[in-house]
């Protein structure tokens, strides 16, 4: 079920809220437990299919979890059990995600005929993720110990479950064990449906609306210079809008819940440098990747080449987690190399003069932008040469075509290119403060205006009339 | 109460757009145009939900993209009638159904169908078809609801409401968003909806197209292509499901049926680079047809396919199977002269005399 569809915002959430209410009464423990109900019915209500695999990941994570607490085992069979509850996630994850990739790749390298057909569980890079964090900690004694109900509402929770945010248990668990939380003020609730609305008309009315205009680079006809970058650059938008869009909607429904989710982004086209871009850019699955795999890899600590290494095979396998293809990989090792040459630089970078700061700081935005806009024609191809196709009618600036849908295409570009370098962005408007779980505060310190609020009921009016047929979020496929 | 304030405010500018959509009516669901000069989205499935209620019509012309081209004025002109065009380009005999019923309930006596083999294809529901709003056929609450409160809607309301303005600037915007994809209700003239333009007919149709279609089945990746989805016992299931049913639901309507020709480059395609089976598949499913439609006192049927002098000017087709404009309007001159009528005493003689013409045919060098 998308959250951009009538049957979960006129049916779905009224009912799951209602219920919320009358469980309230009965304490935490029944209000989790409708949640987490709430919440296997909208994964069942698009991929039934696939709830068993869902419940047997929790169970066996639960109980891996509970082996690597309460056991009393000495630190080698702790590590073994770590080591084999994690190899079973990523199987599993592997499996799923990546078999058809590794048999198309085997056929074309030998010559065989091997035919895998495996559907791919939507949320599952997700909650492999969630739940590999959980017994990393576990096992490095991080976790304390959670009840069943709570720990599968963590897992299963459904603003996140699909598209993330990748949720960290201690910071959610503790949040649905609060038996002093009631059922959330009509502060929480208004909010919550204010960032909803950003959200919504993020997807249905700027992602949606600029999405046309992608096919121009990435449609079946080669593409012009012009149009090779239009469509780029409406590729640059409209994942950022989407993807951002759909992180905001998590926010604002757990918010209704009385539930703080972190936040994704953070205006990452506004980035000084990539490594700034990779602090506001999905967010949590940054700071997944760093303290479990580029920290567990050795980090910075064993000298430059080998920091370079790790970063290295830290992006690229970010980039694989995103899909299974080699255009993915590619994106990945480009943001590596990216981060490489930024730690370079940041190491014999000049002074440079106070009076042209400024400008510096134009060009870094600009030229971040630029790598960033670069990368995503891998992220978005459908294969390399197609990758290198667009890329090389990019730098070709011989052949215009700016025709009327050329000329309507930028219009949106600039429009949406002064609000993601300018604009405040949802968490800034909203003043929501995950770490110190307050919202309501704007971001010149004033309490939300009667105005904001009112243009949030337009701009939600507005993502519910901009609702499609068939638009799902790009990040459901990963 | 912040929170209910909130959503009133949600509900109040939702139900402006939705007003604003009612009174305007682009696509004229509720009522024709009335204070503004009205516009037509190309598109075939949306229009036609809104033509089946705007138009007077007493005949529905049916048929897919090989009957598309034809104007209702020129049926009008041959038959008298006053004729709603309502065509689908790629369509199956299930869309066809659905929108023939839906348009036979505005009381309409005549239905001219162009039919072929290629509508029978086993495709689910029309509801389960993304891109066929059935809901608004049925203008149920969903399919009303998701015509009014959407955005589109009220962007083309707003551009057709400007348009009445008759100012310069105005109309070149609208031109040009037009022309972008921006704006879809492109067409003024419900006549011109989905026609062809006679000065691009000899490039869009002529020998070298046609014969093209030949060379692209003989590619050993495009021969699968002839005969996808061509069995028998299906294609019968779903003729009497989709056809027969219908016809014999509403005796009260007079159906005229017609085959149009294929080119005999698509039989000799059939004949040269399918499976033996095809053609056999395909004798024995029209055989049926003919014989099944004969026996209906409401049904007049034409037959085209062994009409040589049509189906042998290769000039006449864009593609194997696609007519030109011209063939379409010699068809109708044809029909209304009553000529490749079936003889219901005899109606597999079109059929047997294809056979022969299929035998003894050879491609052009």
């Amino acid at each position: 079920m998308l959250f951009s569809s009538y049957q979960f915002v006129f049916l779905f959430l009224p009912v799951t809220l209602a219920g919320y209410v009358l469980f309230d009464r009965f304490g935490g423990k029944a209000r989790s437990l409708w949640l987490a109900l709430a919440s296997l019915a909208f994964y069942a209500a698009s991929n039934w299919q696939f709830v068993p695999l869902l419940l047997a990941s929790v169970a066996f994570n639960f109980l891996a979890g509970s082996l690597l607490l309460r056991g009393k085992l000495t630190e080698r069979p702790r590590f073994a059990a770590l080591s084999a509850g994690v190899a079973i996630n990523l199987l599993a994850l592997g499996y799923f995600k990546y078999a058809v990739f590794l048999a198309a790749n085997f056929n074309a390298a030998f010559s065989t005929h091997l035919v895998v057909d495996v559907l791919l569980p939507v949320g599952i890079s997700f909650y492999t993720f969630t739940q590999i964090a959980f017994l990393v900690d576990a096992y490095r004694g991080q976790v304390a110990r959670y009840g069943l109900p709570h720990y599968a509402l963590f897992v299963t929770y459904f603003p996140h479950l699909i598209a993330g945010p990748i949720l960290h248990h201690k910071d959610m668990i503790p949040q649905f064990e609060d038996e002093r939380a009631r059922f959330p003020s009509q502060h929480l609730l208004t909010s919550g449906l204010m960032i909803f609305a950003i959200g919504l008309f993020k997807k249905t009315c700027m992602a949606d609306g600029i999405q046309p205009f992608v096919a121009l680079a990435f449609g079946p006809i080669q593409p012009s210079f012009d149009q090779a970058w239009i469509g780029a650059l409406a590729y640059t938008f409209q994942i950022y809008f989407d993807f951002s869009g759909y992180s905001d909607m998590a926010v604002g429904l757990s918010l209704m819940f009385g539930i703080f989710l972190p936040v994704n982004f953070n205006s990452p086209y506004q980035a000084r440098n990539i490594i700034d871009f990779w602090r506001r850019w999905h967010i949590t699955l940054s700071q997944f990747l760093r303290d479990y795999l580029y920290f567990s890899l050795g980090g910075n600590r064993h000298g430059v080449v080998l920091r370079y290494a790790n970063l290295m095979i830290t992006m690229v396998l970010g980039g694989l987690w995103h899909g299974a293809a080699w255009t993915f990989a590619a994106w990945g090792t480009l943001h590596g190399l990216y981060l490489c040459v930024n730690h370079a630089w940041n190491r014999c970078r000049p002074r440079i003069p106070q009076s042209l700061r400024g400008t510096a700081r134009v060009a870094a935005v600009m030229l971040t932008f630029l790598a960033v806009v670069v990368a995503w024609v891998f992220f978005r191809a459908e294969s390399l040469p197609s990758a290198f196709a667009i890329l090389s009618q990019m730098a070709r600036p011989g052949m215009f075509v700016y025709g009327d849908r050329e000329r309507l295409a930028v219009v949106y570009i600039i429009v949406f290119g002064l609000i993601s370098f300018l604009a405040p962005n949802t968490q800034q408007l909203m003043g929501y403060d995950h770490a110190r779980r307050t919202v309501g505060t704007s971001f010149q310190g004033k309490p939300v205006s009667v105005r904001l609020q009112y243009a949030a009921a337009c701009l939600l009016a507005l993502g519910i009339l901009g609702i499609q047929k068939n638009s799902e979020f790009i990040y459901f496929r990963f | 109460m912040i929170a209910v304030r909130f959503l009133l405010a949600v509900v109040i500018a939702t139900s402006l757009v939705g007003g604003f959509n009612y009174l305007v009516d682009p696509l004229q669901i509720f009522r024709p145009a009335r204070f503004y000069e009205p516009g037509y989205p190309t598109e075939e499935r949306l229009h036609n939900a809104g033509l089946i209620r705007s138009q007077s019509f007493d005949t529905i012309f049916m048929g897919d993209s090989i009957g598309l081209h034809l104007r209702s004025s020129e049926i009008d002109q041959r038959f008298g009638t006053r004729v709603v065009k309502l065509a689908m380009s790629g369509s199956t005999s299930r869309e066809q159904n659905f929108v023939l019923k839906a348009a036979l309930e505005r009381g309409p006596k005549q239905v001219l169908w162009e039919m072929d083999d290629l509508l029978f294809a086993d495709v689910g529901e029309v509801d389960s078809l993304p891109y066929f709003p059935a809901d608004l056929y049925r203008m149920n609450l969903k399919g009303t609801a998701t015509y009014l409160f959407n955005l589109e809607t009220g962007r083309e309301a707003f551009f057709l409401l400007l348009r009445s303005w008759n100012w310069k600037p105005i109309s070149n915007l609208r031109n040009g968003l037009i022309r972008a994809g921006y704006l879809k209700y492109d067409k003024d003239n419900v006549d011109e909806l989905n026609t062809f333009d006679e000065v691009l007919a000899p490039s869009a149709y002529n020998a070298d197209k046609c014969l093209a279609a030949y060379k692209f089945y003989s590619l050993p990746e495009n021969r699968s292509r002839l005969g996808a989805g061509y069995d028998q016992d299906v294609m019968v299931r779903i003729f009497e499901r989709d056809v027969i049913s219908l016809i014999r639901e509403r005796s009260d309507v007079r159906f005229t049926i017609y085959f149009p020709p294929y080119s005999m480059v698509q039989y000799a395609a059939m004949r040269d680079l399918a499976a033996p089976a095809m053609l056999r598949t395909f004798f024995g499913f029209n055989s049926y047809v003919l014989q099944r439609l004969a026996q209906f006192a409401n049904v007049t049927l034409f037959d085209f396919r062994d009409d040589a002098q049509m189906s042998h000017d290769l000039s006449q087709y864009g593609d194997a199977i696609h007519h030109s404009p011209a063939t379409g309007r010699l068809l109708l001159s044809r029909m209304a002269e009553g000529r490749s009528r079936v003889d219901g005493s005899d109606p597999y003689r079109s059929i047997e005399q294809l056979k022969t013409q299929i035998n003894a045919y050879r491609l052009p060098r």
